[in-house]
């Protein structure tokens, strides 16, 4: 790096530019005047035989140098939010087919393994009550344990404090608390508690990010923007571990690296509106853990903005659930018919990545 | 008849089911155009002509009931009478001899599908019918509403703010293809000839990513995960890219050195009176062990930004947390802004030692990464469990700060990955939108790249010392 680094960075990329000289810096009222001039004259513009020599776009040979958009720069002139940007919403592993192919593959596979939707109806004040039952005289336990969602409403942290989780999870476990910014807080502190921190060892924050102006997932839509520093739009959902588990041994419970720590809203997937939690988060976990006993708690409604769908291969408890057919014992019936684990296949291990460990050791 | 035979083909299988379970009462509730004894005659009719409906008691009984009552609409639904049995066979028939009948349209497409459909998709389809909107949402939208001072920051920012061109990325695949296959300026005469002027205005309008293909590459593999930051791009077998980029008006654009914007706003918050004549410091630097600086001589600050060497990095003296805990933040900020870089370790230890230091968390901003092709980062990074393709900032606050420009950002943002460790430049912009572009404002642990004006850095990777004011 030269010592000329000192310039305007928003100048320098430009100048960087490999062919620096037809780049500039566009004024903001004169690139405007021009620009429009230039719209409305394209036509005429272009069929003009005496500037049709001048090249109106440029070639970046090298894949080095390039020009980038400034994003942050265009929300404040266009008032476009930078997240909308992002070119693969859609399909997030867009550009990728063995990606495609493993995600592909994967849901193929955890649809054969997994059993019916369960539901159950539990009003928020019997959920402890209720779930203890389940633990204590049913023996139920669970590998991945969701809690909450997409909704401010949902009191994780007094069901946390009742509930006797370690019994529920299994070791080794996963569990997914979502909680918003705020609420995200009171969470890291009471997972860091004393009789909390050994047990459940948080690992992956995960965030996910509303699309749109008018999304039903912006959280905390009553809050005054003035009063905090950046306007909300974000989730959050910590991701913790309870038992040992070896990325690089324990390909049999997960596979790791296959999705990223991001979702961001699909708003091109209609049946995922309003769910309180996005398919995409519940496909993540599946991807991540093989199990097949799987538990989403929802403390609370979920309110008249969001709605809680069931889906097959999890069990959902939560006072909003429509059907409420869960019977502990039928449930371990089902499960131990079609296994606690989802087999992987040979093509499944061959795409999915591996950890760099691995192949140090070989070495 | 023309509203009962659709709708009792329509639904099919399910007017027997849950939740209408053959309740004539409910059956009636699903169409809206006739009223109830027009709706019994109808279904006495359908039933006169196909024999296909099975009641389960008398239906003329309430048919006369209804008759009787015609006046008084309140009376009506009350019908606990049950359809029992329908022969579909008997309905179709009926229906394909009544060719006048308009059952095609909506009817038949909601016959067809619910019977694929299973219970499950039928019923989380219920579940997608938004709310009406109610007072409380009228309520929370009025609450919503952006308040006059933040409309004035946002316009004065826009105001004050150079705009930067933007370009929309194209998405057909097809101009890719065609511009990839041969030599580009080669590529780019022929159409000029050929006059196909579709691919070429999009080019003059759209930034345009084209393969690099070269005897290496497999094309099948797809992109390289790194693309533009690949180290092996001699030998990657991985799909990379160059670009085209429009420059629209830039032959006849002012140059770079062109006079500074005058327009002052009216309206200000949090910027110093003289505004106009004061002039923006030019960048700072103090190469130093952050650790051993006495921090009482630096003054005080608006906003400080720190990205510390958490123990990842350990080729940095100032790898130890224990230590990087321990400077003196109170010395250099009564009231502002603390943004502190924190990884999904170190989180926890970046919020308490905020907390200690008298701050309060009151956002998180994330950095979502993207590749040169503006996509989300989703393959080949860091990250034990998931990929990670975000980064955290966690933002403090101290004091009162009623300059502050507060919630003109989300709490995002979205920039591509340069080298390692190096942070996005929009942040910057960000924090002087926020603070104010006079305000002083520091960034420690920083590096060469860093540096920049109005900004004092410090950092032990900094080359040599640059200091204008005499405060320091």
């Amino acid at each position: 790096m030269s010592k000329v680094e000192v310039a305007h960075p928003i100048e320098k990329r430009t100048t960087t530019n490999s062919n620096s000289n037809k780049v500039s810096i566009l004024l903001r009222n004169k690139f405007k005047q021009k620009y429009l001039a230039m719209n409305s004259a394209f036509p005429n513009h272009y069929n003009n035989p005496a500037k049709k020599s001048k090249q109106k776009f440029i070639i970046n040979k090298s894949s080095k140098d390039y020009f980038k958009n400034d994003h942050t720069n265009q929300f404040i002139h266009t008032g476009k939010r930078p997240i909308e940007n992002i070119r693969n919403i859609e399909n997030p592993v867009s550009g990728y087919p063995k990606l495609q192919r493993l995600l592909s593959l994967k849901q193929d596979q955890i649809n054969k393994y997994r059993s019916k939707p369960f539901g159950a109806r539990v009003a928020t004040e019997k959920m402890v009550e209720t779930i203890d039952r389940w633990v204590t005289k049913q023996k139920l336990t669970f590998d991945v344990i969701m809690i909450g969602g997409l909704s401010e409403n949902q009191f994780i942290y007094p069901l946390l404090l009742n509930l006797q989780l370690d019994k529920l999870c299994s070791k080794p476990g996963f569990l997914f608390f979502w909680a918003s910014t705020q609420q995200i807080q009171q969470l890291t502190r009471l997972l860091e508690s004393s009789s909390w921190g050994g047990r459940f060892r948080r690992s992956e924050e995960l965030v996910f990010l509303p699309v749109g102006r008018d999304s039903k997932y912006i959280p905390d839509k009553n809050d005054i923007p003035e009063e905090s520093l950046l306007q909300q739009k974000q989730w959050h959902c910590w991701m913790c571990i309870t038992g040992t588990v070896r990325r690089s041994t324990d390909s049999h419970l997960i596979h790791c690296n296959v999705n990223t720590d991001i979702i961001v809203e699909n708003t091109l997937m209609t049946s995922d509106c309003n769910n309180i939690v996005p398919i995409s988060m519940y496909e993540l976990v599946e991807n991540f853990s093989s199990s097949t006993r799987r538990l989403h708690i929802l403390p609370a409604s979920v309110g008249l903005e969001h709605s809680l769908k069931l889906r097959p291969g999890w069990v959902i408890v939560g006072p909003d659930v429509l059907v409420d057919n869960f019977d502990p014992s039928v449930y371990k019936q089902e499960i131990s018919s079609i296994g606690s684990n989802v087999p992987s296949t040979d093509e499944i291990d061959l795409l999915r990545p591996k950890s760099p460990n691995r192949r140090l050791s070989f070495c | 008849m023309e509203t009962i035979l659709p709708l009792l083909l329509g639904y099919g299988d399910s007017i027997l089911g849950f939740p209408v379970e053959g309740n004539i009462s409910s059956l009636f509730h699903l169409q809206n155009t006739l009223r109830w004894h027009e709706f019994l005659a109808g279904l006495i009719r359908v039933n006169k002509l196909s024999n296909s409906i099975e009641f389960d008691t008398d239906i003329y009984k309430f048919y006369a009931e209804a008759l009787i009552d015609i006046e008084d609409q309140s009376k009506s639904y009350d019908c606990s009478a049950k359809i029992k049995n329908l022969n579909y066979l008997a309905l179709e028939l009926l229906e394909e001899k009544l060719p006048g009948l308009n059952v095609s349209n909506d009817f038949k497409e909601n016959k067809k599908k619910p019977r694929k459909k299973s219970n499950l998709q039928q019923l989380n389809e219920l579940l997608e019918y938004e709310p009406a909107s109610s007072e409380l949402s009228e309520l929370i939208s009025i609450l919503c509403k952006p308040s006059g001072a933040l409309r004035l920051s946002t316009e004065k920012m826009k105001e004050e703010t150079k705009e930067e061109p933007t370009y929309d990325i194209c998405n057909q695949p097809k101009h890719a293809e065609i511009l990839a296959g041969t030599d580009i300026d080669r590529c780019v005469e022929s159409l000029k000839r050929t006059r196909k002027s579709q691919l070429l205005k999009c080019l003059e309008t759209k930034i345009h990513f084209i393969p690099i293909v070269k005897s290496h590459t497999d094309p099948k593999l797809g992109d390289c995960s790194y693309l533009d930051t690949c180290h092996k791009l001699k030998t990657c077998k991985y799909l990379h890219y160059y670009q085209t980029v429009p420059t629209l008006a830039a032959n006849k654009l002012p140059s770079p050195n062109n006079p500074k914007l005058e327009v002052l706003a009216s309206f200000t918050k949090g910027e110093p009176i003289s505004k106009k004549i004061c002039k923006q410091l030019p960048a700072q630097w103090i190469n130093c062990d952050v650790r051993k600086l006495d921090f009482n001589k630096l003054g005080k600050f608006a906003a400080i930004i720190a990205d510390p060497p958490w123990n990842i990095h350990t080729n940095s003296i100032e790898s130890n947390e224990t230590e990087l805990l321990k400077i003196p933040i109170s010395q250099i900020q009564d009231e502002g802004i603390f943004l502190l870089w924190v990884t999904v370790r170190s989180t926890s230890i970046g919020r308490a030692w905020l907390l200690e230091n008298g701050y309060t968390v009151s956002s998180e901003l994330i950095w979502v990464k993207t590749n040169q092709l503006g996509r989300n980062i989703c393959t080949g990074r860091t990250g034990h469990w998931l990929n990670h393709s975000k980064e955290h900032l966690l933002v403090g606050i101290k004091g009162r700060c009623t300059w502050l420009q507060r919630g003109l950002f989300d709490d995002i943002i979205l920039a591509t990955t340069r080298e390692t460790g190096r942070k996005p430049d929009e942040l910057y912009v960000m924090v002087e939108k926020m603070v104010g572009e006079h305000a002083r404002k520091l960034e420690i642990f920083g590096k060469q790249h860093n540096v920049r004006p109005g900004w004092l850095t410090i950092g032990n990777q900094l080359e040599g010392n640059k200091v204008v004011e005499d405060l320091v």
